[in-house]
C-alpha cells in the first residue's frame, strides 16, 4: 500500500485517459417496420394500413398510402431507436393521414388508433 | 279739235265785230299753201307752200318768208317782192288755200320720216301716215318733241278712252317719237305681235308687276289699280296643271306671302286674296308630285310594289295599309320595315319574326305616319351601309368569315357564329368576348364556350347578343414557347406560368378545362436535372399566399392523380433544379453525412432508406474510418440522443436490428481510426508512460 505517488497518479492519468473516450450506446430499429417487435399502436396502426390497401387504397388513395407507410416506418423505427415521442407525433400524423385515405375511398373514417 | 272750235268761235266773234275782223288773219306758218293768183302770167296760178324754212318760193324773186306773218301782211310783202319783176300786180290775189302740217315721225313705226298732214291733223293721223306703229311700240309712253321742248304722252290711254284731250295738239316741224317696249330687248328680232303682248305689257320696271312659274305665259304686267292676284294670274294665262295653287308666292314691298288659291277658292273669303303692289311678285311654283297631305294620310314608301300616300281610315292596320301598298316586293326586307312616326320617332317592325315565329301585336299607324320598307342587302352587296349598326353585330377575331352581320334577337351566339363560318383552328373559344353597348357605354362580358359544349348548362347562361354588340374570338398563342412576340394579345387572367426545370418554360394560355399535367407537358416536361419531389405551386388570384408542394416522383410511382395540384389560371408553376443551392435545402430535410465517408454533405432521406443507403451515398467510409463507432445523431423534441452503428458488426451478422433510426434533419459521423478506443487509449497510456517518466525524473533529482 506504500506506493510512490507518482505511480498513482499514473494510474489515475491513465484511467483518465480511457474514461475520455467512451462511446455512446449502440442505435437499434432502423429498419424496424421490418420485424422488430413493436407496440400495440404501432402494430394497429398497421393493421388499419393493410385494410385500407385491401379496400383498394392502393388504388384509389396510392399516393396518401404511400406517404402512411412512410410515416409508419418512420414510427416504428423511431419507436424501436427510443424517440418515442417522435414516435407518438408520428402517429398523430399517419391518422390523419389514414382519415384522408378513408375519406378518398368514401368510406367512414377508420376506428381510432391505439384504442 | 279745239283749235278748230276756238277758230270758229273767233270767226263768230269777229263777224259780229267788223273793227276786229281783220285782227283774227290767220298767221301763216309752215305747210301752209297759198294761191297766188296773177292772171295772165302762167308762173302764177298754182299753189306755194311755206317749206320748212318758213319762205314761199315765188318764180322771179325766189324765197319770200311769210310764216309768222298774217295773210294780208304776207299778200303785201309778195306785192312788193313781185312788184320787182312785175308790173301790173293789181290783179295779184293770195288767198290761203289750206293748211298741213308737216310732222316728223319717228321710232316705231313702219316708215318713220316727215309726213304731210292736214292742218288739223292729231297723232294718231301722223302715226297713220307714218304707216302705223310697229310691233314691239311702246304705247303709253310716246315722246313729242317740239324745238327743245320734249314731252311725254300716253297714247294707250287716249287709245283706251277716246279723249283727244289726251293728246298734244300737233304743230308744224314736231316730232313724234314712238319707243320701243321694253320686252323687245337689245337684239332687234322680228316677232309675232301676240308672243310680245303676251309677255306682258309692263313698261315702267319698277311699278311693274312680274308673274312667272307655274303659269301658262309668264310675263311682266303694268301694274293696275284694284288689281286681284286672280286677275294677274288670268293674265298671265292661268294656271298650269302642275301649279301648288295652295302655295302661291307673292312678294309685296318685299315682303313675302303666301297666297292659298285652293282655299280662296273653297272658302270663296276675300280675306284669304292678298293686295297686289306696285312692282310685286307673283310666283306659282310648281307641286312636286304626289305629295299628298291630309288629316289621315299615311305614306308607304320603299320596297312595296305601289309606294305612296294613303289616305286611311281610322284604325286601318298596318297589314291592311300595307296591302294597299301592293305589300312588299321580292327585294324588300322585311325584317327591317320601319315606321316613322308624325312626332319624328322610329320604330323598327319584323314582319317575318312577327309571322313566322313570335306572332304579337302590329305596330299601330297613325296618320301623318310613314312606312318605309327598306331594300334587302344582298349577301353580295358590295355597300355595307345598308345594314344599320343598330341591326349589325361584329364578328371579330378567330373565325372563318370575320365581318360584320345582320342581327335579328330572336337569334343566339351560336347562329351568329355558324353565320360567320365557325371558329377557326386556332380560336379561343375558351374566352369568346362580347362587348355590350347600352346607353353609350360598353360592357365585356365573357363566355366559355368550350366549357358550355363540354358540360352544357342553362341556356340562359349564353350571353344574349344585340345588335351593335362585338364579338371577339381571340386566337390561341401559335407557340406557347415562343409567344413573346404575342405576349400583349394573352390576358394576364387567361394565363399560367411554368418556370424552373422545365422544357420551355414561360407564359401558357390556360383555362380552366386543362389540368396541371397538360401545361406541364405543355412546358415540354421537367428536365433532367428537375427536382421532381419539390414541384411548388403558388396559387394566385385568390385571398392570401398559398403554396402547394407537389411530389411529383411519388405521382409517377403512385400514380396517384391527387397528388396533382389543381391550378388555375394566373398559378405559377416551379420546377426546382436538384442541383440547386445548399441554402435552399432546409435542415430538417437533409441528413447531415460527415466524417470520414467519400463524399461527405448533406443529403436527402427517405424513411424508406436506412443508414446504409446513407453511406452508399456519401461515398461509403473511407479506409481510415472507424466504421465501429459510426455516431448517429437524433434529433428530436426532448428525446436528442446519439447513438453508435457498428458497421463491421453488422458486415459480420447481417443483423438489421443493429441498425440505427436516421431521420431527416438528423446527422452521421464516422469517425477515423485516430479515434478508436484502442488508439486513444494507448495515446493515453504513451501520454502516462511519459509523465511518469517525468515524474520519475523529477523524484531521483
Amino acid at each position: 500500500m506504500n506506493q510512490p505517488p507518482t505511480l498513482r497518479l499514473a494510474a489515475l492519468a491513465l484511467a483518465l485517459s480511457v474514461a475520455a473516450c467512451s462511446w455512446p450506446s449502440e442505435g437499434a430499429g432502423g429498419l424496424a417496420e421490418r420485424d422488430l417487435p413493436a407496440t400495440p399502436a404501432i402494430e394497429e396502426a398497421a393493421a388499419t394500413l393493410e385494410k385500407l390497401e385491401a379496400r383498394g387504397a392502393d388504388r384509389f388513395a396510392a399516393g396518401d398510402l404511400a406517404e402512411a407507410r412512410l410515416i409508419l416506418a418512420r414510427a416504428s423505427r423511431e419507436q424501436a431507436g427510443g424517440l418515442s415521442v417522435a414516435a407518438e407525433q408520428d402517429l398523430v400524423r399517419l391518422r390523419a393521414s389514414f382519415e384522408r385515405i378513408e375519406r378518398r375511398l368514401g368510406a367512414a373514417p377508420p376506428t381510432p388508433l391505439g384504442q | 279739235m279745239t283749235f278748230r272750235r276756238l277758230f270758229f268761235l273767233l270767226l263768230l266773234v269777229l263777224s259780229v265785230s267788223p273793227q276786229a275782223f281783220a285782227a283774227v288773219e290767220p298767221v301763216l306758218r309752215v305747210g301752209d299753201v297759198l294761191t297766188v293768183s296773177l292772171p295772165g302770167e302762167a308762173a302764177f296760178n298754182k299753189d306755194f307752200q311755206v317749206d320748212r324754212r318758213g319762205q314761199v318760193v315765188l318764180p322771179e324773186v325766189g324765197g319770200l318768208k311769210v310764216a309768222g306773218m298774217e295773210l294780208t301782211e304776207a299778200t303785201r310783202t309778195i306785192r312788193e317782192s313781185l312788184g320787182k319783176a312785175y308790173r301790173d300786180l293789181e290783179r295779184l290775189t293770195v288767198t290761203l288755200k289750206e293748211r298741213k302740217l308737216l310732222v316728223t315721225v319717228l321710232g316705231y313705226v313702219k316708215t318713220p320720216g316727215t309726213v304731210e298732214l292736214a292742218g288739223d291733223a292729231t297723232v294718231q293721223m301722223a302715226i297713220g301716215a307714218a304707216g302705223g306703229l310697229a310691233q314691239g311700240a311702246q304705247l303709253d309712253r310716246f315722246q313729242l318733241r317740239r324745238g327743245k321742248e320734249q314731252s311725254n304722252f300716253d297714247y294707250k290711254k287716249y287709245l283706251d278712252t277716246g279723249d283727244v284731250a289726251l293728246l298734244p295738239e300737233l304743230q308744224p316741224l314736231d316730232t313724234i317719237f314712238v319707243p320701243a317696249s321694253p320686252l323687245t330687248g337689245n337684239v332687234q328680232i322680228d316677232f309675232d305681235g301676240r308672243t310680245l303682248a303676251q309677255s306682258g305689257d309692263g313698261a315702267e320696271e319698277r311699278s311693274s308687276i312680274k308673274v312667272f312659274g307655274e303659269v301658262n305665259t309668264p310675263a311682266i304686267f303694268a301694274f293696275k289699280k284694284d288689281a286681284s292676284a286672280i286677275d294677274l294670274i288670268m293674265r298671265a294665262g292661268g294656271v298650269t296643271r302642275y301649279a301648288a295653287v295652295d302655295q302661291i308666292r307673292i312678294i309685296n314691298q318685299g315682303k313675302p306671302v303666301v297666297f292659298n288659291l285652293q282655299q280662296y277658292l273653297d272658302s270663296g273669303d276675300l280675306s284669304h286674296l292678298p293686295k297686289i303692289e306696285p312692282g310685286a311678285t307673283l310666283f306659282v311654283p310648281k307641286q312636286v308630285e304626289e305629295i299628298r297631305r291630309g288629316a289621315l294620310t299615311v305614306y308607304v314608301m320603299g320596297e312595296v310594289a305601289k309606294p305612296g300616300a294613303f289616305e286611311g281610315k281610322q284604325g286601318a292596320s298596318f297589314i291592311e295599309i300595307l296591302a294597299n301598298a301592293g305589300g312588299p316586293t321580292r327585294f324588300a326586307e322585311t325584317r327591317q320595315i320601319r315606321i316613322m312616326r308624325a312626332d319624328g320617332k322610329v320604330d323598327m317592325f319584323d314582319l317575318v319574326r312577327f309571322t313566322e315565329v313570335a306572332g304579337g301585336k302590329l305596330p299601330e299607324v297613325a296618320a301623318g305616319d310613314a312606312i318605309f320598307v327598306p331594300e334587302k342587302t344582298q349577301s353580295a352587296e358590295p355597300s355595307w351601309l345598308k345594314t344599320p349598326p343598330s341591326r349589325a353585330v361584329q364578328v371579330m377575331g378567330a373565325v372563318v368569315k370575320p365581318g360584320r352581320y345582320e342581327w335579328s334577337d330572336e337569334m343566339s351566339l351560336f347562329d351568329l357564329l355558324a353565320a360567320a363560318g365557325g371558329p377557326t383552328a386556332r380560336g379561343d373559344i375558351a374566352h369568346i368576348d362580347i362587348l355590350k353597348s347600352e346607353n353609350d357605354r360598353a360592357r365585356p362580358v365573357r363566355f366559355n364556350l368550350a366549357a358550355f359544349m363540354q358540360k352544357g348548362g342553362s341556356l340562359a347562361s349564353v350571353p344574349k347578343i344585340q345588335g351593335g354588340n362585338v364579338i371577339m374570338i381571340p386566337e390561341l398563342p401559335i407557340d406557347p414557347s415562343d409567344n413573346k412576340s404575342q405576349w400583349t394579345r394573352q390576358a394576364s387572367d387567361q394565363s399560367i406560368y411554368v418556370m424552373g426545370q422545365v422544357g420551355a418554360p414561360g407564359r401558357y394560355a390556360f383555362n380552366s378545362n386543362l389540368h396541371f399535367l397538360d401545361i406541364i407537358s405543355a412546358a415540354n416536361g421537367p428536365t433532367g436535372s428537375a427536382d421532381l419531389r419539390n414541384v411548388r405551386v403558388s396559387h394566385r388570384n385568390q385571398a392570401g399566399a398559398a403554396v402547394t408542394k407537389v411530389n411529383l416522383a411519388r405521382y409517377f410511382e403512385t400514380g396517384d392523380e391527387s397528388i396533382l395540384p389543381k391550378v388555375k389560371t394566373g398559378d405559377v408553376i416551379f420546377v426546382p433544379d436538384k442541383n440547386k443551392d445548399w441554402l435552399d435545402e432546409a435542415p430538417e430535410n437533409t441528413v447531415r453525412v460527415i466524417g470520414s465517408v467519400g463524399k461527405p454533405g448533406r443529403y436527402r432521406f427517405s424513411d424508406n432508406m436506412t443508414i446504409l443507403d446513407l453511406l452508399a451515398e456519401a461515398g461509403g467510409p473511407t479506409p481510415d474510418a472507424y466504421q465501429s463507432k459510426i455516431v448517429v445523431v437524433n434529433l428530436a423534441t426532448g428525446q436528442d440522443q446519439a447513438r453508435v452503428f457498428d458497421l463491421v458488426s453488422f458486415a459480420k451478422s447481417g443483423d438489421v436490428r443493429k441498425l440505427p433510426v436516421v431521420r431527416t434533419g438528423d446527422t452521421v459521423y464516422v469517425p477515423n481510426t485516430e479515434q478508436s478506443e484502442w488508439k486513444v487509449f494507448m495515446g493515453g497510456v504513451r501520454d502516462a508512460v511519459s509523465i511518469l517518466s517525468l515524474f520519475a525524473l523529477i523524484a531521483r533529482i
